[in-house]
């Protein structure tokens, strides 16, 4: 390959990834795009227009990924795996927050299965590699009163990124930084697809407590960290893990010894 | 629930010596007592919301009698001022804007159409967008940015456009 020439095979097309994937339905079908505005914002579209489940979007590049509140998510063109999969669970509203653990442990695990390394998991479902960011999942679930009708899990990960901008300099991180080498992002897309698959089944299936015993045995903030769980609206609370409930919310036992859950907000401090 | 149900269930009651039968359904709460060998049933139907239902599920082992339990439904359902209320669909974090410095997808006056975004309720970063499912004026507006809201809970009061 001529330097300066770009590298088709390091691209994520439907092509190379389908005769990998040994997955039985997610990435069945696989809609690829140079450049797109948010793989999570065409994955709802197809979605709006009847697209099955297990539906995969993914962009080489994005210009508008994002994360929780609407905060902006670096997607440095073919570094990253930046994908939306498209889920039509049968399952309650009230159960669905789950997948978002389901998602992190299957990218925890893919990324241990493709490269080896062993990344922590933020409750709920940030990953970290020395305590540096390497991969986010937003989810958006568009639902009746009692019925999804669609659940989009999308997942971005820094896989070959050289560097992050200064700004996220202390707090994001690469698989190639902390391996020292380029990973396949085919085979790591593959292997998260295949984890995903099955975690997803098992919740489908009732298996929940199975799901959230694999999310405790990767996660450091299981239990016992001291951390500040950031609550929005200006509001932070303190304490230390103590567990996560049967439906995945957090168990902080606080200054006074009560122990409470909480379902949402995010740990921007942790010793 | 309708008239039809309703004589369904009265005859249940007649029919195997049911004393006292409670059903839920829609928000819509029914209670057939009967009160003495003659009494045919006595029915009464109360629109209450999802979540006084949940709370009467929770407590239903305080209540003595045969009942039967149909699963609120939370969803648009009127209350007692003619409104049809937007409820949770899971326990949550309520906001009304898309991020912090956005303006709120809408406020107390504004009229919305089916579709139409109202507000986000968070879960483990499982972001769920409501939306109206009727035509009309957002008259109230019952949950607090950035609060903890409950599954059933209401969180917007619709009053329904005349026109079709």
């Amino acid at each position: 390959m001529r330097a300066g020439c770009a590298m088709p095979l390091d691209l994520l097309l439907p092509e190379f990834i389908r005769p990998l994937l040994k997955s039985r339905q997610l990435g069945k079908v696989i809609h690829h795009f140079q450049l797109t505005s948010s793989t999570n914002d065409v994955a709802r579209q197809l979605a709006e227009q009847g697209a099955p489940e297990g539906v995969v979007v993914l962009a080489e590049e994005q210009t508008c990924g994002r994360g929780r509140a609407g905060r902006a998510w670096h997607s440095e063109r073919s570094a990253g795996i930046y994908a939306s999969i498209l889920l039509r669970p049968a399952i309650k509203p009230r159960e669905a927050p789950t997948l978002t653990l389901a998602a992190a442990v299957a990218v925890a695990e893919a990324i241990e299965q493709a490269c080896g390394l062993h990344a922590d998991i933020k409750w709920p479902n940030d990953l970290l590699l020395g305590g540096r960011k390497c991969c986010g999942i937003l989810s958006e679930m568009h639902a009746e009163t009692d019925k999804i009708r669609s659940v989009v899990v999308g997942i971005g990960i820094n896989v070959n990124h050289s560097g992050f901008p200064a700004e996220l300099g202390q707090l994001a991180t690469s698989l190639r930084i902390e391996c020292k080498r380029v990973c396949s992002r085919i085979d790591l897309l593959c292997a998260l697809l295949e984890r995903f698959e099955r975690l997803y089944e098992d919740l489908q299936q009732g298996r929940r407590a199975a799901v959230l015993h694999r999310w405790v045995a990767r996660s450091s903030f299981a239990v016992g960290k001291s951390l500040t769980l950031d609550l929005g609206s200006g509001q932070q609370i303190e304490g230390k893990t103590a567990g996560l409930s049967e439906t995945g919310h957090l168990k902080i036992e606080l200054a006074d010894g009560r122990v409470e859950e909480f379902l949402s907000g995010e740990i921007v401090a942790w010793r | 629930m309708n008239i039809k149900e309703i004589k369904e269930l009265i005859e249940i009651v007649s029919q195997h010596g049911i004393t006292d039968l409670e059903v839920e359904r829609s928000g819509v709460k029914v209670r057939i007592r009967k009160e003495g060998p003659l009494a045919a049933g006595s029915s009464q139907a109360q629109p209450g919301s999802a979540f006084a239902a949940a709370q009467t599920h929770g407590s239903a082992h305080a209540i003595e009698g045969p009942r039967v339990f149909v699963p609120a439904e939370p969803g648009p359902k009127n209350d007692e001022e003619g409104l049809a209320q937007v409820r949770s669909p899971i326990v949550g974090t309520f906001y009304r804007a898309p991020n912090p410095d956005a303006e709120p997808f809408v406020k107390t006056g504004d009229s919305v159409e089916p579709g139409q975004v109202l507000c986000i309720i968070e879960a483990m970063k499982l972001m769920n967008e409501i939306e109206a499912e009727v035509n009309g004026e957002v008259v109230k507006i019952y949950a607090e940015n950035g609060e903890p809201v409950e599954f059933g809970q209401a969180l917007f009061g619709i009053r329904l456009s005349k026109k079709l």
